[in-house]
């Protein structure tokens, strides 16, 4: 084939390869397959009940929760006023379902009326059932009605004694068992605003309509409340709104990883060929790597998008820098001298594809098993690393076939060789790698890993801030730990709930748990309690008895025993009847204290003490602040994408052995080893903690030093000095990545600081390794 | 029915305006109205000294009507009352319990050093802050709140603070302090004649310096 035919050819396959993938890209719906959602980076079949329930929640009413903080100075007609006409915006918009200023009462008096309606129901078997206990276990010389009747009257006058009693006189008499008082330690705190009355903020607790996770369901939200605010100002100019919701957070953190992803992308760019044309003696030349770093991207793109249905936009974050990678093959191809005037083409490519298949393909092959990842960030990372650099490679190796000089020389610096003739130059660079030595053995055992779901997202400090205060506000602090305890329906979550509550009584024996779960039975005391009741036909007149020995007035009493004699004649309710017609009640607030759908059942739990151990795996209770965060389970996946990492380096090791035979072989991959090694040790030194994206980081970074080795190693074997390409491509991976630190996302700075790290150790190891033993024979350069 | 629970417990803090205990000496009735914030001299100087006490340590019989009981029940305690860190109450008889109240609301503990903290409700900030000044005697506060009867006989005297809000004399009802000299000797929380709560002080000690150890137990 002529230049001429092989120039069109390829064009015209590059044309269409490039404008199939940009049109099959253009037709993607990109709102649903580039997700912001943090849950999307955790698998749908999560085994973990912990991130399972994450998800679950995370799709529920509970995400759906807004909640405002209204500062109005001045005297309460003004403040009420404001409140008043926040409400009433925000109520009216279709984006809210409900909207509840906190002291309004009515939810809350709907539920001690409830509470009070089904006391006999809900709160009579437990008690019921532990007095039967307790019974059965004693000398049970009195019979059970005399027994259960004194003890009531006696637990009553001691009662009476205590500072809650005045509390509760209105209730005793009919209540004189003590179901409403016992339920003090278990509920109360469930709904507790810190926040006084008075001059402090007005509290306002909301639940929208739509996802807090979608755009369309956040747009309409801040018009909704953009409106409310400024009625609420209209009333009181002074008006100030401090206010959180997830989809506030989602929606900010959206906006930012967008801005850099547009950001990055152009810095790396621009660096990319900034180092190039610095290095590069035609500056315009340089505009053939370009196409290369494109068609890199477009494959990626492609490939990933391909595969996934939907991908996490983190994925083209980190991934836009790929770039960095790609330009390595383009570099190598371009800047190695033709070996003889007018070497065709083809048999440069001859010459070169071995370190170039060998570098792109057990790099590819590397990444691969990032797929086999349960985290479906790294299994998109891998695909789509994977896909760029062989997109790279075949782009790189098509676009130089049509270029009429496929080789452009660099400029004198970036060719330049130090020479280890001179001992204090050989003593220098041995120094150096015994340094590097020390560190890379000594090092890593200081690594200390934590990883936090959190670092995933773009940390808004000033909406955090704000979030933080309202939640204070509405009884958050660090003082309190909130629990969650599900099951498949409610009576698996209550008996759940029992067991956790005897853990949590145990765990921390002066604390107090409070549950909205306390006020179900639990099915086996429920299905008991026409049996205990069988045994207390007597039990109106023995209590009489009871109450007149122990000074108190029994005809006081007249509400309670309508109610138990009435009550023992109704037919009796089913379980599942009767807790729904319980939960029914719960609005505001308290509604999100307990969830009950068929399939799912969760009760929340808030215990006054902060956040300690977790309860033990039978309790199905997990600590919501513990989802936070996830060190534990992303601890997992750390350990996951370690081992694949392992697996993936042995088979490049084992590639190189295979390849280059057992001594040259380990030698080409005891720089990518050393490199990683040393940079982790490091790290380590420096007191950073490490988390699963430095692993991942680490991996790209070995890869990418594996490239160097394998070229310099090929080029030794020529008998050729080390290429200047590994020197303008390590400083153009090292710059882009490098860029990656700059990023406000803890990951991506991570993955940016360890790829370039390691990667500038690899280079300064290829550049030092030889002043370090002999003298550096003065070879031919690239000219 | 947790706001109530809240509100009743602070109906118990009234002994935290015992400064004194001497035989209570009773007048029977409620004295004509007087104005808080323009009370005669006589009256003034005793606000006064009642606001200036400082710290104040006091032994307290309190007797409880009930309406389902016969009798009343009996408690007996300690109080502990410095300015900045609020009213502590130790009741020692018939259950070892101590509640605390302070601007951040209210703490009970038992007698196993279990706490339980109730903190202000906003839903209840009127009866909050219809307490607070009472046990600190802030005068500008009381008139706002309340209407006040008071009536002496020489060096005895009693004071009724009557809510203005009608909400507020539903649910705390009528408060009355008897003394004598800048003294507290008794008072009544009435919400009827079997619904009330009477606190004699049996003695009392101003100006008291708590230890650090007195300060950690029985304040927060």
């Amino acid at each position: 084939m002529t230049f001429f035919r092989q120039k069109w050819f390829i064009r015209v396959l590059l044309a269409v390869a490039a404008l199939a993938g940009l049109g099959w890209l253009a037709q993607l719906d990109f709102d649903h397959k580039i997700s912001s959602n943090i849950l999307d980076l955790i698998p749908t079949d999560e085994r973990s009940p912990e991130l399972a329930l994450t998800r679950e929640l995370a799709s529920k009413e509970q995400s759906r929760v807004a909640l405002f903080a209204l500062d109005v100075s001045g005297d309460t007609a003004r403040r009420e006023a404001a409140a008043e006409a926040f409400v009433r915006t925000l109520s009216k918009a279709p984006a809210f379902n409900e909207v509840v200023a906190l002291d309004d009462k009515t939810a809350r008096d709907a539920l001690g009326q409830q509470v009070f309606k089904q006391r006999l129901d809900l709160l009579l078997p437990e008690w019921l059932e532990t007095n039967w206990q307790n019974y059965k276990n004693g000398d049970r010389r009195v019979p059970w009605e005399d027994w259960l009747a004194e003890r009531v009257a006696v637990n009553l006058q001691t009662f009476l004694g205590t500072p809650e009693a005045l509390a509760f006189q209105e209730v005793l008499p009919a209540d004189p068992l003590l179901l409403l008082p016992r339920l003090i330690d278990s509920v109360q705190g469930v709904e507790n605003p810190v926040s006084v009355g008075g001059d402090g903020p007005i509290l306002i607790w909301a639940r929208t309509s739509g996802s807090p996770w979608k755009q369309e369901g956040q747009e309409p939200v801040f018009n909704a409340v953009r409106q409310a605010q400024a009625v609420a100002v209209a009333e009181a100019p002074d008006a100030k709104l401090r206010w959180v919701s997830i989809g506030r957070i989602a929606s900010a953190s959206r906006a930012r990883i967008e801005s850099e992803l547009s950001g990055l992308n152009l810095l790396s760019l621009a660096v990319v060929m900034g180092i190039a044309a610095v290095c590069l003696r035609r500056v315009f030349k340089a505009l053939h790597l370009v196409p290369v770093m494109l068609g890199s991207l477009l494959g990626a793109w492609v490939a990933t998008l391909l595969v996934f249905d939907r991908v996490h936009v983190l994925v083209f974050v980190v991934g836009s820098l790929l770039g960095g990678v790609a330009i390595d093959y383009g570099f190598y191809l371009y800047l190695q001298p033709p070996a003889f005037p007018e070497e065709p083409y083809r048999s440069k490519v001859g010459r070169l594809i071995k370190p170039l298949l060998s570098s792109a393909l057990t790099t590819v092959i590397g990444f691969s098993l990032l797929l086999f990842s349960e985290l479906p960030l790294i299994q998109q990372l891998g695909v789509f690393v994977s896909a760029g650099l062989l997109s790279a490679l075949v782009t790189a190796l098509l676009w130089f076939g049509q270029v009429g000089t496929p080789y452009m020389q660099t400029r004198g610096f970036a060719r330049a060789r130090f020479t280890g003739d001179r001992p204090k130059i050989r003593w220098l660079a041995q120094g150096l790698l015994a340094i590097g030595v020390i560190v890379a053995l000594v090092g890593p055992w200081w690594l200390r890993w934590r990883d936090d779901i959190r670092q995933l997202e773009i940390p808004t400090p000033a909406l955090q801030a704000e979030a933080s205060e309202v939640r204070a506000l509405f009884g958050d602090g660090p003082d309190r730990t909130v629990f969650v305890t599900r099951g498949s329906d409610v009576a698996s979550a209550r008996e759940s709930l029992a067991r956790f509550a005897a853990w949590h009584a145990q765990e921390y024996p002066a604390t107090t748990l409070a549950s909205i779960g306390n006020l179900v039975p639990t099915q086996a005391d429920w299905n008991t309690l026409p049996e205990r009741l069988g045994g207390l036909d007597a039990f109106v007149p023995a209590l009489k008895v009871a109450l007149e020995r122990q000074g108190f007035e029994p005809g006081a009493f007249a509400p309670f025993f309508e109610n138990w004699q009435a009550w023992r004649a109704a037919p009796r309710s089913g379980y599942d009847e009767s807790v729904a017609s319980f939960l029914a009640v719960l609005r505001g607030p308290l509604q999100m204290m307990a969830t009950a759908e068929p399939g799912r059942c969760c009760f929340f739990s808030i215990a006054d003490h902060p956040v300690g151990r977790e309860p033990p795996g039978d309790t199905a209770t997990v600590c919501v602040s513990g989802l936070e965060n996830m060190n534990q389970l992303f601890g997992r996946y750390r350990a996951s994408a370690l081992r694949l990492s392992a697996w993936g380096l042995g088979l490049v090791g084992l590639s190189m052995l295979v390849l280059y035979g057992p001594w040259r072989g380990a030698r080409i991959f005891s720089l990518p080893l050393g490199s990683c090694l040393f940079a982790f040790g490091l790290l380590g030194l420096l007191g950073q903690t490490m988390n699963l994206f430095h692993l991942l980081g680490a991996f790209l970074g070995v890869c990418l030093s594996h490239n160097y080795a394998i070229f310099t190693a090929e080029n030794a074997a020529r008998g050729e000095e080390q290429p200047p390409s590994i020197r303008l491509s390590a400083l153009t991976t090292a710059a882009s990545f490098g860029i990656l630190a700059l990023s406000q996302i803890p990951v991506v700075k991570a993955l940016g600081t360890t790829v370039a790290l390691i990667v500038l150790t690899a280079l300064v190891a290829v550049e030092i390794v030889p002043l370090a033993g002999r003298p550096i024979p003065t070879g031919k350069a690239d000219t | 029915m947790i706001r109530r629970y809240t509100f009743l417990f602070l109906l118990t803090l009234a002994p935290g305006l015992a400064q004194a205990a001497d035989e209570a000496a009773k007048l029977v009735v409620p004295g004509p109205v007087v104005e808080l914030s323009g009370a005669g001299a006589d009256w003034q100087a005793l606000f006064e000294s009642l606001a200036a006490q400082g710290s104040v340590f006091s032994h307290f019989t309190e007797n409880r009507w009930f309406p389902i009981k016969k009798i009343p029940v009996i408690l007996k305690g300690e109080m502990r009352l410095e300015s900045g860190r609020g009213m502590s109450l130790r009741y020692t008889e018939p259950e070892d319990r101590t509640m605390i109240m302070d601007e951040r609301g209210l703490l009970l503990r038992d007698d196993r050093g279990r706490s339980r903290e109730i903190p202000p409700d906003p839903r209840s900030a009127n009866i909050n802050a219809a307490l607070l000044p009472v046990m600190r005697f802030d005068q500008k506060e009381l008139a706002k709140i309340f209407t006040l009867h008071a009536v002496r006989e020489g060096k005895v005297w009693r004071l009724d603070f009557e809510p203005r809000d009608a909400a507020l004399v539903k649910t705390i009802g009528r408060i009355t302090v008897w003394g004598e000299d800048a003294k507290i000797k008794q008072l009544e929380f009435r919400r009827s004649s079997s619904q009330r709560v009477e606190i004699v002080i049996d003695d009392s000690q101003a100006g008291v310096v708590f230890t650090a150890d007195e300060q950690k137990r029985f304040f927060r």
